[in-house]
């Protein structure tokens, strides 16, 4: 136990990178889910909408 | 693009809570790992280009720089490490922070999707760029060098900001993806030429154009290594990608306006790659051999053919991966000689005969040699300016000439010939060191393969 | 200086700019910035030296003339129009004395010779009060006066300004000059702006104070008064050194910091008035503060240790300085370019 905890504040910084990966993989999602909610004016590219999400466009 | 932003974002706090020991391992191999996440970018699957959200975006054009920014991260931190061995360790940290910096600054510039922001990013590359010159330079004539590098800079950018803004206040907006929906004919009038010249130079300088370029010299020979292997490999390229976006922005009148800058650009090639015979200072050569590359690059950009689109995509890549070994190299002479005059460099291949390899590889890939992807941009160029016109086979041949004696100029010198006698304490090659070079080296041959990846948005 | 007078004086300047602030009729505005200029001469003459004195009397003689120069303007309007409130337009001539006497205030080309000379003689924080505090209440005249203001004057005096205070920067080795110096340049900027777009000289004004205050509480620190003294400012406060370099840069308009804002906006702004070459000669003249705010770079931030220094060690005879102000000031004056159209808004 004592050694796990002495990894954990020694090798703390390795969390950082992956986590900007998980937060930006995160936002990058977002944003696509925002613009392709936007494609469903046109037929051609609809995709159906989550329940409870909403058009962007109002 | 956030998956890209955001970890090169936390890379700075990774930088700041590191210990001593593991402040290289961390900043290199993380880096890595976003450089080899980044290679996911290569693959397109639309024509068009990303639309990634609001503001950045990305194309088969900017996609293979932005890699290459991303790639050179880690090779130029482990460049530097040699370099700021005596530093403390809180300068090493502000050191890298700066080269995390500007990456920052080049991925965004690259995928800015508006000229605006482009312009406002590629200003951004100035500061970072300027401290590390200044700052970790070695000699006193690197704050000179400093100062030419900023005022070229500035001087011809910001005519361009005012084309920029008066562009986007007939056109009502930049947005690069969408820039093909805007009317937009410039007619032939005195105001249109200046606004054409205005947004040329700014990329001319930055590239540069011969005439234009004798801020580049210097700052490569003041800068510290890893200065210069991201001014070579990088900086460059932010003009050739600049003049290849706002071409279309600023059609048709290219086509006539753009004769004095190949001639010149032809001209430059020949009269730089001739200086470059009678260097005695290795990284001054190397410099001076970019300028004379990218006068290829320059005549491809504006050229607007098809294929020399293709080239000028092809070359800025190849030269990028190519330049920055040959200053990795000259840089590891520089640590064991502590001078960068090629003289007192000679016959090296005794000593450290794998690093003589490298430099083969290097000189050759240099030279355009098969099977590097040089060759590849270095022939369409030259197809496309044959058929542009017949005559400047002849400028171009003689450049390819030149640009082999040059080369191995280079080689011999410092590689084959009595070795000198002082030399006599030198210590080894470090693995590091062949790592560095293995990883210039690999994307330049593995990317021959298939070059389909690197051709560009006219492929 | 005895806390009663110090209580005395600042509320006067307080008063003196409000008053201008708030009044409509001329004769109130022309007493606020009297009362503005006197209140101010104690605060330059405090800690006494013959200097002090000098930067005063200069200070208070070019003010004076510009001031009776606005009256004879006021008084000339009102004798053609019976006009005394602020908000008419004036007759073309008094406006034209009126865009004089306000240049001679601020410290326009070519009636700038005064603002070096007395921000040289007089202490660190009276000149901050100097080059900003004391533009405000001129600068609100202008602002209210800007439809009737003569184009071609101010246009000229604008651009004369922005070269002459790059200019004269580069030869100088004082902080204080070269700080004058570039308020001149700014304040070219500003006026430069005021008759097509007046909200951008606002904003302007807002990012050129919060950069100016950060740089002198900076000097303030350490009080530093000439070039040379920065080169050894690494070994009392490095943090500070880099502070320097980025406020510079951003007082230089280089992007992304904040002081690129209030310039792209202002070519913005003169380049949808098709006004092209005008533009592009603002925009290169900034490069000539630039370059001497380069120097202090260099000498402050990109030479230091272990660099070999040139200079000799000061020796540190005041303690250093409250830091209070600073944080706050530099993010604001480095990281706002972002905020852009918030501040398009607010202004």
């Amino acid at each position: 136990m004592m050694n796990l905890i002495l990894a954990v504040r020694d090798h703390w910084v390795h969390i950082l990178v992956p986590m900007g990966f998980v937060v930006g993989y995160y936002l990058d999602k977002k944003s696509d889910e925002k613009l392709t909610a936007f494609r469903n004016k046109s037929m051609l590219f609809k995709r159906n909408l989550k329940p409870n999400e909403e058009v962007t466009w109002k | 693009m956030l998956k890209i932003l955001m970890p090169t974002i936390m890379l700075i706090p990774l930088t700041w809570f590191s210990k001593k020991p593991w402040l290289w391992v961390n900043t290199t191999s993380y880096s890595l790992i976003i450089a080899i996440s980044s290679l996911m970018l290569l693959y397109h699957s639309m024509d068009m280009g990303y639309n990634f959200n609001g503001s950045f975006s990305m194309d088969t054009l900017s996609g293979p720089l932005l890699i290459l920014s991303c790639w050179l991260l880690p090779l130029m931190i482990m460049a530097s490490q040699n370099h700021l061995n005596k530093e403390s360790l809180l300068r090493k940290k502000l050191y890298i922070t700066l080269l995390i910096t500007l990456q920052l600054s080049l991925i965004m510039a690259f995928t800015s999707s508006e000229l605006i922001m482009f312009y406002i990013l590629f200003e951004t590359t100035l500061i970072p760029t300027l401290i590390i010159i200044t700052r970790w330079g070695n000699q006193n004539e690197r704050l000179n060098a400093g100062l030419y590098f900023l005022f070229y800079t500035l001087v011809g950018s910001l005519p361009l900001l005012v084309a920029l803004l008066n562009l986007n206040y007939s056109l009502g907006s930049m947005h690069m993806l969408t820039n093909f929906l805007l009317i937009n004919t410039l007619e032939h009038s005195t105001s249109s030429t200046l606004m054409w010249y205005a947004c040329m130079t700014a990329f001319m300088v930055k590239m540069p154009l011969y005439g234009l370029h004798l801020w580049l010299p210097k700052a490569h020979v003041e800068a510290p290594i890893a200065g210069s292997m991201v001014l070579a490999a990088i900086l460059l390229k932010l003009g050739g990608y600049g003049i290849m976006r706002i071409t279309t922005f600023i059609e048709p009148i290219t086509i006539q306006l753009s004769y004095p800058f190949i001639i010149l650009s032809l001209w430059g090639m020949i009269m730089t790659s001739s200086i470059c015979l009678r260097q005695t200072d290795l990284k001054s050569l190397i410099a001076y051999s970019s300028v004379s590359h990218m006068g290829l690059v320059i005549v491809a950009a504006l050229m607007q053919t098809t294929l020399s689109f293709m080239g000028a995509t092809v070359l800025m890549i190849a030269h990028g991966l190519t330049s920055s070994m040959l200053f990795c190299l000259a840089n590891t002479n520089y640590e064991r000689i502590h001078s960068r005059t090629m003289i007192l460099a000679r016959g090296l291949q005794m000593i450290l005969p794998l690093m003589c390899t490298w430099w083969l590889l290097a000189s050759l890939a240099n030279l355009a040699l098969p099977p590097s992807i040089n060759l590849l941009g270095e022939l369409m160029v030259i197809i496309s300016s044959f058929s542009w016109s017949n005559w400047s086979i002849l400028l171009l041949g003689l450049n390819t000439v030149i640009t082999a004696l040059y080369t191995l100029y280079m080689l011999i010198t410092s590689q084959r010939g009595k070795f000198t006698h002082h030399l006599n304490p030198l210590h080894p090659t470090m693995t590091r060191e062949h790592m560095l070079m293995t990883l210039h080296m690999l994307p330049l041959l593995i990317i021959s393969l298939n070059p389909k990846y690197i051709l560009g948005t006219t492929f | 200086m005895s806390p009663y007078v110090l209580t005395i004086v600042s509320l006067s300047l307080l008063t003196g700019t409000s008053v201008t602030l708030i009044s409509n009729h001329w004769l109130t505005a022309w007493m606020g910035l009297e009362i503005n200029t006197l209140a101010i001469i104690p605060l330059m003459t405090y800690p006494h030296h013959t200097r002090n004195t000098e930067s005063a009397i200069k200070y208070f003689m070019t003010q004076a003339t510009a001031s009776m120069l606005l009256m004879f303007s006021i008084i000339y309007n009102a004798s053609f129009t019976n006009q005394w409130t602020i908000n008419h337009s004036p007759n073309q001539w008094a406006s034209l004395l009126m865009t004089l006497a306000l240049a001679m205030k601020l410290g326009l080309a070519p009636f700038h010779f005064w603002v070096p000379e007395v921000t040289q003689g007089i202490p660190l924080l009276s000149g901050m009060m100097l080059l900003t505090w004391q533009k405000i209440a001129p600068i609100s005249i202008m602002y209210q006066i800007s439809p009737s203001l003569n184009m071609q004057v101010l246009m000229t005096l604008s651009i004369l300004s922005t070269l002459l205070g790059g200019w004269g920067g580069l030869n100088q080795t004082h902080l204080r000059k070269m700080l004058a110096y570039s308020s001149i340049a700014h304040m070219g900027w500003m006026t430069i702006i005021i008759i097509i777009y007046p909200t951008l000289t606002m904003l302007n004004l807002l990012i050129y104070f919060t950069t100016t205050i950060t740089m002198f509480l900076m000097f303030n620190h350490s009080s530093m008064t000439k070039i040379n003294s920065l080169s050894t400012l690494w070994n009392k406060s490095t943090p500070i050194t880099i502070i320097i370099m980025l406020t510079l840069l951003s007082l230089g308009g280089l992007p992304p910091l904040t002081g690129f804002m209030p310039k792209w906006l202002i070519l913005q702004e003169l380049i949808s008035y098709k006004n092209m070459p005008l533009a592009t000669a603002l925009a290169l003249s900034a490069l000539l503060n630039l370059f001497f705010y380069m120097r202090i770079i260099y000498l402050s931030t990109l030479t230091m240790a272990p660099s070999i220094n040139n200079s000799k060690m000061q020796w540190t005879l005041l303690p250093p300085k409250t830091l209070t102000l600073i944080p706050t000031l530099t993010m604001i004056s480095l990281l706002f370019l972002p905020l852009t159209p918030m501040f398009i808004v607010l202004t």
